[in-house]
């Protein structure tokens, strides 16, 4: 007890630094306020609908020579997660539109075992009536970093060279330089309605995903993946 | 509306606690501001130990990535 005490003390003298007029209490009353400022304007103001809009992928719907759809989640019964449906839904268009003539659905099993998500979006492709020659599924990636890498080994033997890759416009700006260091020529198709939340708990949902997706971005910088 | 009501309520919750305590439990108005200042430090004491966890996460992983090649477990899908 005695020992925690005087580290406890040494800590603090540690912190105080002299001279400089500025104490760890204060620096850490600083950020309290700066957070519960940043807070409160996510939850009462459109902040982050107009960062999502500000740091939206632009699409470029352009013919290429496959669509590729990230993975988002499937429930253990094999029910895609709406994350998972929304970009499932927009390559299922893109392709019936024309622009593509291969559809590759990305996606593994939940935990615990089930229905592969990639399974149940060819699934889906195929009830709305997308031949089954005209999709290819892979579910081993566990990361966007997996993803480029098993999407480059699939693709390679039918000289894919373009691809539309379909996400929400946050994963987008991260996967984007991924496939493209992969070698292909990517055309950004996102999927996401990028509209704005009234309810404040849905803007703090927002903003939650945008500085979870910020974070990953500096991470795959620092590990010198993009 | 909905907006409106979360923020009202917690506000006149905390008016309404203030003025009890100052009129009927005698307690300084005073101190409210050193409570409130030790709840920001409280607050930014959590917001800073969640800075050094995730920094310390990154490196620790990068380092593994490294020495591995490539971990298991992923920080980050």
């Amino acid at each position: 007890m005695r020992l925690f005490a005087q580290i406890l003390g040494r800590i603090e003298r540690l912190a105080d630094v002299e001279g400089s007029g500025m104490r760890w209490d204060r620096v850490c009353q600083l950020f309290g306020l700066a957070g519960v400022a940043f807070f409160l304007v996510t939850a009462f103001s459109p902040l982050a609908h107009l960062w999502d809009l500000w740091t939206a992928v632009r699409p470029q719907f352009v013919p290429s020579d496959a669509i590729v759809v990230l993975a988002h989640g499937v429930s253990p019964f094999g029910i895609l997660y709406p994350e998972s449906a929304l970009p499932t839904n927009r390559a299922i268009a893109l392709y019936q539109e024309g622009l593509a003539p291969l559809l590759v659905f990305l996606g593994g099993a939940p935990e615990g075992g089930g229905t592969p998500e990639a399974e149940a979006r060819a699934q889906l492709a195929r009830l709305l009536g997308i031949p089954p020659e005209a999709i290819l599924t892979e579910t081993r990636p566990h990361t966007t970093r997996d993803e480029a890498a098993l999407v480059k080994l699939l693709l390679q033997s039918r000289e894919v060279r373009t691809i539309l890759l379909v996400s929400d416009s946050g994963h987008l700006m991260r996967a984007q330089p991924l496939f493209e260091r992969a070698g292909f020529a990517v055309h950004p198709a996102p999927s996401d309605a990028l509209s704005d939340p009234d309810a404040p708990e849905d803007r703090l949902a927002l903003m939650r995903g945008i500085l979870k997706e910020l974070l990953a971005r500096l991470y795959y910088r620092a590990a010198g993946y993009i | 509306m909905k907006a409106i009501l979360i923020l009202a309520l917690p506000g006149l919750t905390f008016v309404g606690a203030f003025f009890f305590g100052v009129r009927r439990l005698r307690l300084s108005g005073r101190s409210l501001g050193a409570a409130i200042g030790k709840t920001l430090e409280s607050v930014g004491t959590t917001l800073v130990f969640l800075a050094i966890n995730v920094a310390v996460a990154v490196i620790i992983h990068l380092d593994g990535a490294r020495l591995n090649g490539n971990l298991c477990v992923s920080l980050h899908r």
